[in-house]
């Protein structure tokens, strides 16, 4: 490539563009919900807990769809809980239940963003999320397991409590996260 | 002309009592190298920031005075514009590369700017040569080494044809050998493309060479503005200031202390040679005692 | 652990140089094919083509295995339970206790694990011959706007990354003889707390540094940003939607309107 200089000419005043007329979402957002959604896949990824008792193995990205909810609002839960966790199961390979996560999760998050957050996160609010944030993606996974994939109707029932366990799990692990990170960043507490 | 202006220039951040910078006025010339020299908190990275306006557009604070890219006034204007003037390189690696591929990391500014595509891909290839990366263009950015993606950073910037680079502590995270590569290639910016080049560094010693002032920020508050060799020429101020000086121009500041006649101001090996040869006898002496 | 958080690999199979957009259109497809498809022999059918496919994707042994374990992990685990909880049917083959297992229910059993096994196969095409960038443009093609697009795409980015922090956070935290998976649920979750925070506040670190680099790279400039890279459909694109478009015509036409049983 010829050599080029990079001002059009010597020592005129560099020129400035006109101002844009774009309508995007801020910045800030698009980083933030970036960075939410691939931490939500990367957590799903990465820790997988053995649970005894039903010898299911969990993951702790429920934790983080929650996290997002409380600390962020149910736009950030649905979006970052229902997209990182599809993109998660994309990558690990069970692209099958992508859109059914992509719809539990986001349910999830959307629910516990919309009820956790009441009069400002009181500790029954956030149970109130996690129970009815839970239901939604426990229910939506029992239906997808049942009537579309057609695992046999008990497959899918034993599935429930497996999920529930996990929905107990990432609802503490997630409204622990979500009261020490709003400690180490006072910014977010607001 | 001047590259950046700052009359009267203040900034307190939210909830801080005291301003992180306090600027009664600073110019840098077209073409001009300038590193700033400080410690942590020194206000280097607001005054970054102040020179492309994600203070005050972004980061929101108390804040006063004028700044001016190339005459323009900075206020008047968004980042976005303002980021065909001024690029921005930061810190940290990791975070300010966000694609999957070199190519689209250097192709996203040119493609907001609604550039046509013919002249991104002109411009990928040039910005990707003058960084070294050449052929490096789907690469993903995370396989490339701490020296690389820096200079992926520069080339990301470069793309957007500003006049004026601004780099946070561009080489915090690199070896000796990926800073002497980042600052050789600022230079060639400068002397070979008319860059304004402004550099927020702690490297004294490397950068001397490589500077044509050094601007020193203590507590906000510029300290000492001048050629690379006269600020040095005061280690003891350097080191207030929590940069440590090159370790030449500590044996010339302890030479000069001990004898007669002009002050030693040497930064490299090939000076202090040339310098001290000039009174050998003496030093002879003085070394032998 | 990055092998395992990027399926694709860089191959030249015709299916790597389709428009993504056809390749994650015929997976849909494909899966409401799957999905309507009753009988056993269609079925079975359908998963053959798949694997053809598959096996067309000159996707690395290593994947291929990972993959396929865990499908026909799945299909065994519903071929061998479906039989147990339906009952319905004669002839009674055996019994066990008091469960009864007929034939065919053991029929059903065997067509719900293949179609499953189509449901699962289907998306490894796509996984192993698409880069995770060319998923995203897809997406944008198809009507998802620049700004959600980019935020997936760093997404996409970020997760490697994350992945290593976290792992390494972990590795920190046995060094300092914490035990992950020990104690009662209070603690464990505790103890996953104390790895998740540092992981969690840096990211949210990144995430405004990202947010500063989007803006001094002019982020938002022009509604009408222009693209360096588009992707464009080419004959051979159109041929393969057709293809896909009409493996689910075709069966829907014969199975709703001439009742062909399928």
């Amino acid at each position: 490539m010829a050599a080029e200089d990079l001002r059009e000419s010597g020592d005129e005043r560099p020129k400035i563009i006109a101002s844009g007329d774009a309508k995007f979402v801020s910045p800030k957002t698009v980083a933030l919900y970036g960075v939410l959604t691939a931490l939500t896949a990367a957590i799903t990824i990465m820790t997988v807990i053995p649970f005894p008792p039903t010898k299911g193995y969990f993951n702790l990205g429920e934790a983080m769809v929650f996290f997002s909810a409380f600390t962020f609002g149910w736009r950030a839960g649905l979006i970052c809980g229902g997209v990182g966790s599809a993109a998660a199961d994309l990558i690990i390979g069970f692209g099958m239940f992508a859109p059914t996560t992509l719809v539990a999760k986001g349910a999830e998050g959307l629910v516990a963003g919309v009820l956790g957050r009441i009069k400002g996160g009181k500790p029954w609010a956030y149970a109130l999320g996690i129970a009815c944030g839970g239901a939604c993606m426990v229910t939506t996974y029992f239906l997808s397991e049942w009537l579309i994939m057609d695992y046999a109707f008990a497959v899918a029932v034993a599935e429930i409590p497996t999920n529930i366990a996990q929905v107990t799990i990432g609802g503490t692990v997630g409204t622990l996260l979500s009261h020490a990170v709003k400690r180490s960043m006072p910014s977010l507490a607001k | 002309m001047q590259a950046l202006r700052l009359e009267d220039v203040r900034f307190r951040y939210p909830g801080m009592s005291g301003w992180a910078l306090d600027i009664p006025s600073l110019g840098i010339g077209q073409g001009e190298f300038v590193t700033v020299l400080g410690p942590n908190g020194a206000g280097k990275t607001t005054l970054s920031f102040l020179a492309n306006g994600l203070i005050p557009k972004s980061i929101k604070g108390e804040s006063e005075g004028s700044v001016e890219v190339f005459e323009h006034k900075a206020s008047e204007y968004s980042v976005a514009q303002l980021s065909t003037l001024v690029g921005m390189v930061f810190q940290e690696p990791e975070s300010q590369l966000f694609c999957m591929s070199a190519e689209e990391e250097v192709a996203f500014g040119p493609e907001n700017l609604a550039v046509p595509r013919d002249e991104i891909a002109r411009r990928v290839e040039w910005a990707l040569g003058l960084v070294g990366l050449k052929g490096m263009n789907g690469r993903s950015p995370s396989t490339l080494s701490g020296g690389q993606k820096q200079r992926l950073a520069i080339a990301a910037a470069l793309s957007m044809k500003p006049s004026m680079l601004v780099l946070d502590e561009p080489a915090y995270a690199l070896d000796p050998v990926g800073r002497i590569e980042l600052y050789t290639i600022l230079s060639d910016l400068k002397t070979n493309h008319g860059m304004t080049v402004v550099v927020m560094e702690r490297d004294a010693e490397a950068l001397a060479k490589f500077s044509d002032r050094f601007v020193v920020l203590v507590g906000g508050r510029i300290t000492a503005s001048g050629p690379p060799a006269a600020v040095l020429r005061d280690p003891r101020f350097l080191k207030e200031a929590g940069v440590s000086p090159p370790q030449l121009s500590e044996v010339a500041s302890m030479i000069s202390a001990r004898r007669k006649g002009p002050p030693l101001g040497f930064l490299t090996v090939e000076e202090a040679v040339a310098e001290i040869m000039v009174n050998a006898p003496r030093h002879t002496r003085m070394v032998s005692r | 652990m990055t092998g395992l958080l990027d399926l694709y690999s860089e191959k030249g199979s015709f299916l790597h140089r389709l428009d993504p957009r056809v390749k994650l259109l015929a997976v849909l497809l494909l899966s409401v094919l799957a999905f309507m498809l009753s009988e056993l022999l269609p079925l079975v059918l359908l998963l053959a083509f798949i694997l053809l496919l598959l096996a067309l994707s000159k996707s690395s042994f290593g994947k291929a295995f990972f993959a396929l374990k865990f499908v026909v992990r799945l299909m065994v685990l519903i071929t061998l339970l479906w039989p147990l909880f339906d009952r319905s049917g004669t002839p009674v083959l055996f019994s066990i206790g008091p469960l009864d297992i007929t034939e065919p229910a053991i029929w059903r059993g065997v067509t719900s694990a293949v179609r499953i096994g189509c449901f699962a196969t289907v998306w490894y095409i796509l996984m192993f011959t698409t880069q995770q960038r060319d998923l995203v443009r897809a997406l944008v093609k198809l009507g998802l706007r620049f700004d959600y697009g980019l935020a997936l795409s760093i997404s996409f980015r970020f997760i490697p990354t994350f992945g290593l922090t976290i792992e390494s956070i972990k590795d920190a935290q046995r060094a300092r003889a914490l035990e992950l998976d020990k104690g009662s649920f209070i603690r464990r979750s505790k103890n996953y707390v104390s790895v998740l925070v540092p992981a969690v506040v840096s990211a949210l670190r990144t995430a405004d540094t990202l947010a500063l680099t989007l803006q001094s790279r002019a982020y938002g400039a022009f509604r009408d940003r222009t693209y360096l890279r588009e992707i464009r459909m080419r004959p051979s694109d159109y041929v393969a939607l057709a293809v896909a478009v009409l493996a689910l015509l075709l069966p829907a036409l014969a199975k709703y309107v001439y009742g062909v049983p399928l």
